[in-house]
């Protein structure tokens, strides 16, 4: 009989048994997994807090800053809109590198089906620093062409309705983890076209030139504090006050820090549970089955073949039990993704592949090190016993 | 029914309909979070589920554990009946209602179907048996 076919016999027959053991390392599997996942996830949001915008600072009306932090970090779709007559005072002071603006549209939603309007961010494709690290076709963009972010479901080449007028899909930009993977990115040419037609006078007053943000990029050695004072000063008479990126994604942060400590150790206390339930269990079922190796080892099979059969079977149930983990947490993260991001409220990116695999071996090294551990012990006592005090019945 | 046979079909319908429902049976697409999307999201990891269950239940040897995972069959496909409930679009036309609801529907009926008719020939067969 070979070792596989004994091990699938053994496992058959004691179901019990194999049944806890597959569950510890199921549970211990989809702590370690899952929560890692979605740690790692929240993370790999944060992460891009910067990166995403590629600004140090922002300058936005003092009254919607609350609104733009939102629509920055949490992708919640908003309407703002100031003169930009300061964006050529900006660019001139000493110390800024550039300036962009951006202008953020809010569609109507459709009441019939669906949760919010469309969020349309207008940027000018010469100025702009942000949206061309997604993209490089950010740069070319012109008259009815947008980009697309990854959430929705349009591709390359589609087109979209947005107020009126028909745009071209020209890329579709990477995921960056906030509700800026739903926002639709249009030229700056097109939403002045836009907020000065006469059909939506009553929502942007027929006024063209004007801004919801403006992005700005520092010379790298000089003072973030300083330069936010002197801009500042520049263009307090339009009511825009300007805001260090870093200053207003630190709350941000340390609540996506808190999370990740908490799923953490509530991870921790799974596994320690785990651990010692897989110990008892293992030691205890040795104790069972301790007639068993004596029997085998008196019958002349040598004590090397009794330790791989009894390892191959917690090695099966091992591998099994990882595998059922790892899937179940496959399937419920990956299909709810969106829906996770959007309920979160905060930052949320799928980590990479290579994250994933990395991630899923160490949560199978931990597995296989909880379970060398419970065996060990257990294999010394095999190890040093006589076999006929193996098979001694025990009272 | 062969020994078999409920497990492939119920696994040959839950994985068909998961890949359906996300290509060529897709809901309303757009930029906008729309109710149906969340909808088939759900429904495909019920439908997963149901596959890992029938992919598992191929591999089991004893009737009690067949009968076991033909139950839970049986609950993700209801389960699946009620997905719809999470929300579609207002108006009957758009593609959520024509395609994407209508598949979760008939994929819930025939995994009732199949773990009903996988039960009634097990009973059957033990009623034969005895």
């Amino acid at each position: 009989m070979n070792t596989l076919k004994y091990v699938l016999q053994v496992i058959s027959r004691s179901r019990f048994r194999s049944t806890i053991i597959f569950l510890l390392f199921f549970v211990t599997t989809v702590c370690l997994f899952g929560t890692g996942l979605f740690t790692g996830n929240l993370k790999s949001g944060s992460q891009k807090l910067y990166g995403r915008t590629y600004a140090d600072m922002i300058a936005v009306p003092e009254e919607y800053l609350d609104s733009a932090k939102d629509m920055l970090f949490k992708g919640k779709t908003c309407s703002i809109m100031f003169r930009g007559d300061a964006l050529s005072d900006i660019g001139s002071i000493s110390g800024v590198q550039a300036v962009s603006p951006q202008l953020y549209l809010e569609t109507l939603e459709l009441s019939c089906c669906s949760d919010g309007g469309i969020q349309v961010v207008a940027f000018d494709p010469d100025t702009d620093f942000a949206v061309s690290q997604w993209t490089d076709s950010a740069k070319e963009l012109s008259g009815y062409q947008a980009l697309a972010g990854s959430g929705g479901s349009l591709r390359k080449g589609d087109t979209i309705m947005l107020f009126d007028r028909e745009f071209t899909v020209t890329d579709v930009l990477e995921e960056t983890g906030m509700g800026y993977d739903n926002s639709i990115f249009i030229p700056y040419d097109a939403a002045d076209e836009i907020t000065s037609s006469d059909k939506y006078e009553f929502m942007f007053g027929k006024k063209s030139g004007l801004v919801s943000m403006l992005l700005i990029r520092k010379l790298p050695e000089t003072d973030i504090n300083d330069l936010s004072q002197r801009i500042t000063e520049v263009i307090s008479e339009s009511g825009a006050k300007v805001y260090p990126i870093d200053d207003l994604a630190s709350d941000l942060r340390s609540h996506i820090d808190f999370m990740a400590k908490m799923t953490g150790i509530v991870s921790g206390f799974a596994v320690v549970i785990a651990a010692v339930a897989l110990f008892a269990m293992v030691t205890l079922s040795f104790h069972q089955r301790r007639r068993v190796a004596g029997s085998m080892i008196s019958a002349g099979c040598p004590r090397g073949k009794v330790l791989r059969l009894f390892l191959s079977e917690y090695l099966t149930l091992f591998a099994a039990g990882a595998a059922a983990g790892i899937v179940l947490v496959c399937i419920f993260l990956l299909p709810l993704h969106e829906e996770l991001k959007s309920a979160l409220d905060m930052p949320y990116k799928l980590i990479s592949p290579a994250g994933a695999v990395s991630l899923a071996a160490r949560t199978l090294g931990i597995d296989l090190a909880m379970l060398a551990a419970a065996v060990s012990f257990t294999f010394a006592g095999i190890l040093r016993t006589e076999p006929a005090l193996l098979m001694e019945e025990q009272v | 029914m062969k020994k078999y046979t409920s497990t492939i079909l119920s696994a040959a319908v839950s994985l068909f309909s998961a890949v359906a429902i996300n290509t060529f049976l897709h809901p309303c697409a757009g930029m906008m979070k729309m109710k149906c999307d969340t909808t088939a999201h759900v429904a495909t990891v019920v439908l997963a589920l149901a596959a890992v269950i029938s992919i598992v239940s191929f591999f089991l040897k004893t009737n009690a554990a067949k009968h076991v995972f033909n139950i839970i069959s049986g609950a993700l496909g209801i389960a699946l009946l009620f997905v719809p409930l999470l929300g579609a679009c207002g108006m009957a036309d758009m593609r959520c209602n024509v395609y994407t609801m209508p598949a979760i529907r008939i994929a819930g009926t025939a995994l009732i179907l199949i773990a009903a008719a996988a039960e009634a020939f097990a009973l059957r067969k033990r009623a034969t048996a005895a």
